[in-house]
């Protein structure tokens, strides 16, 4: 049973939370994935996944810094709960760990199937 | 500032679909994107991205999900009725006025409901119904002299259905008269005279015999069940014979089918048909295009175009009649173009030009449909309006109760829901009254309507749902305003007693003056149409219409000689004054006279026919047997006839007039007579031609009476009939009944009218009655105080009507113009009328302030006499 659920879409969005760090609302978190990970994030799926994951306790939001440009709507910001940290160190564990086991062998794909 | 913005369709979808915590940031978001993105792309993109945003916002976890959990809405619904209900028991007197009038609106709509229902369901039951259409003819004789027509000659249809491929089939559909011995009586039938293929172009079913075999042979008949047990004693009469007489030939005719009764929404009603086949053996124009006799139907194709029909039949009809219209305009002088048209089947009910005759039956006037349900509506609106009005004025008892529900936390919804719940319990009460009241009142009303309406017709699902929106829309209409206005009271000021109903009286006011007008509208109507009535039922017609009697004597060679014989056999008897003979039915042809062309009544009299109606000669002389030259050679006219020839009366005698016909035939004109009125006084008096031409057959017998006794006097001349004409039904009719039924329609809109305008005035005086009451209970103490500083019964009871009087009063300044003009529209209808004199509004209008002004004083009367110690000691 896994311990934490976190989706890779998820994931990818905590991180990029996390690199914001103090500047993370939906328009530069969506930016960031976008060139960063050069592919094209909707704002539907962006916001689905926010919630989910303030739901799920990994994130927390409030709100602040109504502009103009936002036709004096307040920014959404997110950071990173001591939960979210926990269920990311997890992730990253159990893949590096994962890494790890791998026999160089295994890479080594000219061998492969001889 | 909207082209500065996102796609508004967009954005409002968002908004709506958004979950309210995700809304504002969101937006936020995608502002700011649209922004950036106009920038850098150009505003079409950037719209179309904002778009696509959106739709994929559109997902579970961002759309907000509606509510369904209402833990106790079953509860307050349930306390909902029943307060309603203590609502409705304490006020006895209010609740009984708004279930009364609403019953009445009720059960009218009901009523005509049913009527139009029936209306237009007249001859759907077809299987062919689409494709069954009459052919009729517009004669066009030059301007204003129009005329459609519903009849033609039998031989349209053969060519029609021979030459036109868009019509498969053609049935002729003809009433005659007939004569069927019945044991040693004759009696007169009408039935209808179809061609063999009538039941397959009809949906009419046979209970007995072979509709496709049934007309073939020529002396065949069918019956329905009614007809063969008046004539056999019971309906299993299949292969009995019976002896029909049709014009001078007796024939024997087989039974080879029996009907169970037409329904009743048919024009077509089968009591007998007979083969056309042996028919059109007594019918000479059968051959002729031009003219016409009976109904024509034909069935065209599926899918035919119509106007195409029509057009291929105008062209055949055009070729066939050409030369003979040449002929007519040659020597008549009139030129005439004729159009022939289809008529639907279905539309021939509610036609009126031409409507359904010759055989057809139950024609209707669409106004009729038109007027009753514009009457039903208003009524429903005015008892609607009491409705409003008491509930607005005893808002004020219920201001506490509204106060205390909003101080508790009850929402304006909830109690907009109070209101209507109690709206839709007074209309549901009024509901069912009314259907009881329509089930009771149906065979009243079908003699008013000439209908034969059941209420199992009320079973069905149209009908069912109509009177459900119907009760919605009722429970809608009275009980909307009055929750809108209950709920917004604060519950501050209603609490503090301080509530003014300001805005309010003023709605009030204007729906009771609304009232008012349509009841003085109709009121003063009905004043109207009584007075033009009694004018044509007492007008001076220019004869004698007291004991008049006409019988009507059978067309034929003998006819000639038959009013002589009876003036033989009736003479000497002391009750019969004397007997005069006339043409039957109405003549109109044209004379020369002076190189001017008369359009006349050419009517065919003998020599005692002026001195029998008492028609007063103005100069010459009648005809007289002293003159054998009268027959052939003189004429008298009316002074109608003298004008249009431009002559005096004085100088007329003497002068000669030519006829038109192929003879060329000249007359002396012997003697003038004054105008008199032998047609409805819807009509002018024409110019008229009396003369004794023995080439044009008399139709009636008119005997003039003593009236002393009639009974006896009648059977008397019915002996001498039965004497002298053998084998023809005897029938009579005094000129007076005649003269009324040229009134009926009028008659039944006044029926319809004064019972409307009684319905108006009663609904909106219980109304009045009621808001009376209820404002006198406001003001208990203050006529109570009024009372002991010394004020007269009179003062108070002036006091309290005063405003409703005036309120009556502007009703009467709408409606007198209103009525003035829809009385003046009516008239015009009338060649000889009233004119819309004041008194006539003034009477009306009297009239209903009086009763109003009664029903005001009523309630103020009972208010000023009551002790103000009773009145001031109750806090």
């Amino acid at each position: 049973m896994k311990k934490f659920q976190l989706g890779e879409f998820e994931e990818i969005v905590m991180l990029t939370v996390g690199i914001l760090y103090d500047d993370a609302y939906g328009v530069s978190i969506k930016k960031k994935i976008e060139s960063r990970l050069k592919r094209s994030v909707s704002v539907g799926a962006l916001q689905a996944a926010l919630k989910r994951l303030e739901k799920k306790g990994y994130l927390k939001s409030h709100d602040a810094g109504a502009t103009p440009e936002r036709a004096g709507r307040p920014k959404r910001y997110f950071v990173i709960t001591a939960y979210g940290k926990k269920a990311l160190t997890y992730m990253r564990d159990t893949r590096n760990a994962l890494w790890d086991d791998i026999p160089e062998v295994a890479f080594n794909l000219k061998n492969a199937g001889q | 500032m909207k082209s500065h913005g996102p796609p508004h369709l967009f954005l409002r979808f968002f908004r709506w679909f958004c979950h309210p915590s995700l809304k504002d940031p969101v937006e936020g978001d995608l502002m700011e994107l649209y922004l950036e993105r106009r920038k850098q792309f150009g505003r079409r993109s950037a719209d179309l991205k904002f778009a696509l945003d959106v739709l994929l916002l559109f997902r579970p976890g961002i759309v907000k999900f509606p509510n369904f959990h209402h833990p106790n809405t079953a509860m307050m619904y349930k306390s909902y009725f029943k307060i309603g209900w203590r609502n409705l028991v304490r006020d006895k007197l209010y609740s009984l006025i708004k279930i009364l009038g609403l019953s009445i609106g009720l059960t009218v709509c009901m009523l005509i409901f049913l009527y139009s229902k029936d209306e237009i369901s007249y001859d759907q039951f077809h299987q062919n119904k689409g494709r069954i259409f009459r052919i009729i003819q517009h004669w066009d004789f030059g301007p204003e002299q129009k005329q459609t027509i519903g009849v033609t000659n039998g031989v349209l249809g053969e060519a029609f259905a021979s030459q036109v491929p868009e019509v498969a089939e053609y049935v002729r559909v003809n009433g005659i008269d007939v004569w069927v011995k019945k044991g040693s009586d004759i009696v007169h039938e009408s039935p209808l005279a179809v061609d063999s293929n009538f039941f397959s172009v009809f949906t009419f079913t046979l209970a007995e015999g072979d509709p496709r075999t049934a007309l073939h042979d020529l002396h065949s008949i069918i019956l329905s069940r009614e007809v063969a047990r008046r004539y056999f004693g019971t309906d299993d009469a299949m292969g009995k014979t019976m002896q029909i007489r049709i014009n001078d030939d007796l024939w024997d005719f087989t039974v080879t089918g029996i009907t169970d009764r037409s329904p009743q929404n048919s024009t077509i009603k089968i009591d007998m048909l007979v083969p056309f086949g042996l028919y059109a053996r007594y019918i000479n124009n059968n051959k002729g295009w031009l003219g016409g006799s009976m109904n024509t139907f034909l069935l065209l194709n599926p899918e035919a175009d119509v106007s195409a029909a029509e057009r291929k039949m105008q062209d055949i009809f055009d070729r066939e009649t050409r030369d003979q219209l040449a002929k007519v305009k040659e020597e008549q002088g009139f030129s005439v173009k004729i159009r022939l048209g289809l008529q639907r089947l279905t539309d021939i009910h509610l036609s009126r030009n031409p409507g359904p005759d010759n055989g057809m039956a139950d024609g209707s006037d669409p106004a009729y449909s038109f007027v009753l349900t514009c009457i039903a509506i208003f009524i429903l609106i005015i008892a609607c309006i009491n409705f409003v009005n008491l509930a607005i004025a005893q808002s004020m008892k219920r201001a506490r109760e509204i106060g205390v529900r909003k101080v508790i936390g009850s929402t304006r919804k909830q109690l907009v829901r109070l209101f209507l719940t109690e709206s839709f319990l007074v209309s549901s009460v009024s509901f069912c009254i009314a259907l009881l009241l329509t089930m009771g009142i149906i065979p009243t009303f079908n003699s008013l309507a000439n209908k034969e309406l059941d209420f199992s017709y009320l079973v069905d699902g149209y009908l069912i749902g109509g009177f459900l929106i119907l009760l919605i829309i009722t429970s809608f209409t009275a009980g909307f305003y009055p929750a809108l206005v209950l709920s917004s009271f604060q519950p501050v000021q209603v609490l503090y007693g301080r509530y003014k109903t300001k805005g309010r009286n003023l709605l009030t006011k204007g729906l009771i003056v609304v009232q008012f007008t349509l009841a003085m509208f109709l009121i003063i109507g009905t004043i109207a149409i009584n007075s033009q009535l009694n004018f044509l039922f007492h007008a001076n017609l220019g004869y004698d219409s007291q004991n008049l009697v006409r019988v009507e004597i059978p067309i034929r060679n003998t006819s000639e000689s038959l009013p002589s014989l009876f003036k033989n056999e009736l003479a000497g008897r002391p009750d019969i004054v004397s007997v005069a003979a006339r043409n039957g039915g109405r003549s109109i042809s044209g004379v020369r006279a002076d190189g001017k062309m008369i359009e006349i009544e050419n009517v065919k009299i003998d020599d005692r026919f002026l001195s029998t109606f008492r028609i007063p000669i103005v100069s010459g002389r009648n005809f007289s047997p002293d003159h054998p030259s009268d027959s052939l050679h003189s004429v008298i006219v009316n002074e109608t006839f003298v004008r249009a020839a431009g002559w005096k009366t004085e100088d007329a005698v003497g002068r000669t007039v030519q006829f038109m016909d192929e003879a060329k035939r000249e007359a002396t004109v012997v003697g003038v007579i004054k105008d008199y009125h032998f047609l409805s006084l819807k009509e002018d008096i024409k110019p008229e031609l009396l003369s004794m031409n023995p080439s044009f057959n008399f139709g009636e017998i008119w005997i003039r009476i003593d009236g002393v006794d009639v009974p006896g006097t009648l059977s008397r001349i019915r002996s001498t009939f039965v004497k002298l004409v053998p084998l023809f039904p005897y029938s009579y009719e005094f000129m007076n009944d005649i003269n009324a039924r040229n009134y009926e329609s009028e008659t039944k809109w006044r029926q319809i009218i004064t019972i409307a305008s009684a319905l108006f005035m009663f609904i909106s005086c219980i109304g009045l009655f009621g808001l009376v009451g209820l404002s006198v209970e406001h003001r208990t103490k203050e006529i109570g105080i009024r009372k002991i500083l010394g004020a007269a019964i009179s003062t108070i009871v002036g006091l309290i009507s005063k405003e409703f009087a005036l309120l009556v009063g502007v009703a009467f300044v709408v409606a007198t113009p209103a009525a003035w003009y829809a009385i003046s529209r009516w008239l015009e209808l009338f060649a000889y009328r009233i004119d819309p004199g004041w008194w006539m509004f003034a009477s009306g209008g009297i009239l209903v302030v009086a009763i109003a002004l009664a029903v005001v004083c009523m309630q103020a009367i009972k208010a000023a006499v009551a002790s103000p110690v009773n009145s001031l000691k109750t806090e």
